[in-house]
């Protein structure tokens, strides 16, 4: 038996009273307007809010488990941290509410609008989505596995660092939408328009990504292995340190795509050279001898993972020029030296401890770097520092300067000397 | 309306303190110490000395004691300089040249949540005098 009837309930909220920790489970309140309500911590588990006005409430930690809240309107809603498992909330309005860390999982939003809504570390496993307006919304660390987007509005949406294996986005708006990071293997992406999207680090593998836009996407170090690409687009799209290759490419319609490092169009190799150029015969049109040795970097028959849990201590590594290191485990006090073009690339999980790099190679850092060795970084050509990375080191430009890029987000302790 | 600056235009220079409360742009030079809560510098200006300001966009030439909570960042950084920032931004470079150009410099950027605390400056010892006594000379000059 709930706590409350529909008229108490009703007066309570007129008269501005809070309903925190009420237990409303099972009641009708379909219509009822709740709109500022304070319903924090209440048990609203099988309520009938169908229709009902919820605008601006505080319903922080309530739970809504298999709620019925079709068309219901939660305009700017405080819904952190609520369990919403199995709630049908089809039609309902949802723009601008915050639902960090909510459990969503089974929930059917199909129809809802989520405009702007706030969702980061949600949980969203088996939710359906189809048809809703996502646009702007933050999914961030987001866990969307086996999601239903079909259709939906995702343009300039959130997926940073998203797990979206097995989710299904036919025919799904995603212009511009954020996706780096995030984990598409085996996802549903039939005609859908990822134009202009950035996907770097994406792992798009085994996914079906068949008659996809990609047209202006950023897949730079994207994983496309196993992916099913028919008459996927790709145009101006930048690839560079990605696995993209002539088996991957398979079907698909490649009109010119980009390799340069920084993915800003300087490298633009024309459909009709792409099968010498990824084949590493990059005479064809390609720049200068220099930039062709980092554009080359798409196939690298010299690229080596250490993975998460791999520990590397006091050792000594030389890796070709060209070559691709990527690194997820932790190197403790190691001396490593990259040949010209080489690149090194610290994992989100990766961790040097008291290492040292020389050579003209390039250091991508987007976990930690931290070294009291004099210099630590010493000649590197490149420099970059993701929003996720600590680089906290004395580094030595060769003559000509390093290049430099840090990320906002980005935690440096530099000491930068000359040549 | 438009929101009012203050500028230094190419070609002016200015030696001493600048206190502002509205942004500055720098297309000539200002030496000293500037405070605001914006600055802009262009790519023919140079801000040598002091600076504190809430956001920097630095296209110039920068020297001395730079803090700031964002800074956007190309142009070139001399010797001597240190930066001190919650967020900075170096964008990618295009092509051969650097984005920003440092030359000598430290860089301090974020808060890192794993880095050990600053170790705190040893009490000064007391002197050793006794009670209610003036302390030996030596114990006195330290």
């Amino acid at each position: 038996m709930p706590e409350f009837t529909f008229e108490e309930v009703i007066e309570r909220v007129k008269r501005g009273e809070s309903l925190e920790r009420a237990d409303l489970r099972e009641l009708d309140l379909s219509k009822a307007n709740l709109d500022d309500a304070n319903l924090r911590r209440a048990d609203l588990e099988g309520a009938n809010l169908e229709e009902a006005s919820l605008r601006r409430a505080n319903l922080a930690s309530v739970s809504l488990r298999d709620a019925f809240l079709v068309r219901a309107n939660l305009e700017g809603a405080n819904l952190r941290g609520a369990d919403l498992e199995s709630a049908n909330l089809e039609g309902a309005n949802l723009r601008g509410v915050d639902l960090s860390r909510a459990n969503l999982e089974g929930a059917n939003l199909e129809g809802a609008d989520l405009t702007g809504a706030r969702l980061p570390s949600a949980q969203l496993v088996d939710a359906k989505l189809g048809v809703a307006t996502l646009e702007n919304a933050v999914f961030a660390n987001a866990d969307l596995r086996n999601a239903y987007l079909g259709g939906a509005n995702l343009t300039a949406v959130d997926f940073q660092n998203a797990i979206l294996e097995a989710a299904n986005f036919e025919e799904a708006l995603l212009t511009g939408a954020n996706l780096r990071d995030a984990v598409l293997r085996r996802a549903v992406l039939p005609g859908a328009d990822l134009s202009g999207a950035k996907l770097e680090r994406a792992v798009l593998e085994e996914a079906d990504l068949s008659q996809v836009s990609f047209q202006d996407a950023d897949c730079r170090h994207a994983t496309f292995q196993g992916a099913r690409l028919k008459g996927a687009k790709f145009s101006r799209t930048h690839l560079y340190g990605s696995d993209f290759s002539i088996e991957v490419a398979d079907g698909a319609e490649v009109d010119e795509v980009d390799f340069s490092v920084a993915g800003d169009g300087s490298q633009l190799i024309p459909a009709s050279r792409l099968a010498a150029f990824l084949n590493g015969k990059t005479d064809g049109g390609t720049a200068s001898p220099q930039a062709a040795a980092v554009a080359v970097a798409p196939v690298p028959t010299n690229r080596r993972y250490f993975g998460h849990g791999d520990v590397l201590r006091d050792a000594s590594l030389e890796f070709d020029a060209d070559s691709i290191v990527e690194v997820d485990g932790r190197f403790l006090k190691c001396n490593i030296t990259l040949g010209q073009g080489a690149q090194l690339i610290i994992g989100r999980e990766g961790l040097f401890d008291g290492c040292q790099v020389h050579g003209s190679g390039i250091l991508i850092v987007h976990g930690r770097f931290v070294s009291d060795a004099v210099p630590s970084i010493n000649g590197a050509r490149r420099i970059i520092v993701g929003s996720t990375g600590t680089v906290r080191a004395t580094v030595k430009q060769p003559d000509g300067h390093t290049h430099f890029a840090f990320e906002p987000g980005c935690i440096l302790r530099l000491k930068i000397e000359t040549a | 309306m438009a929101e009012k600056q203050t500028i230094v235009e190419e070609g002016s220079e200015l030696t001493g303190t600048l206190k502002s409360n509205c942004g500055v742009t720098v297309s000539g030079k200002i030496s000293g110490e500037l405070h605001a809560p914006a600055l802009m510098v262009a790519a023919t200006g140079a801000v040598h000395g002091t600076v504190k300001v809430d956001r920097l966009h630095s296209q110039g030439e920068l020297a001395g004691r730079i803090e700031a909570d964002t800074i956007e960042l190309s142009g070139r950084v001399n010797d001597q300089t240190t930066i001190t920032a919650r967020s900075l931004e170096v964008k990618t470079s295009n092509g051969d040249q650097p984005t920003v150009i440092f030359g000598n410099c430290v860089i301090e950027v974020g808060v890192d949540p794993h880095e050990p605390p600053a170790q705190a400056a040893p009490p000064p010892k007391e002197a050793k005098g006794k009670k209610g006594q003036p302390a030996p000379p030596e114990a006195q000059a330290e």
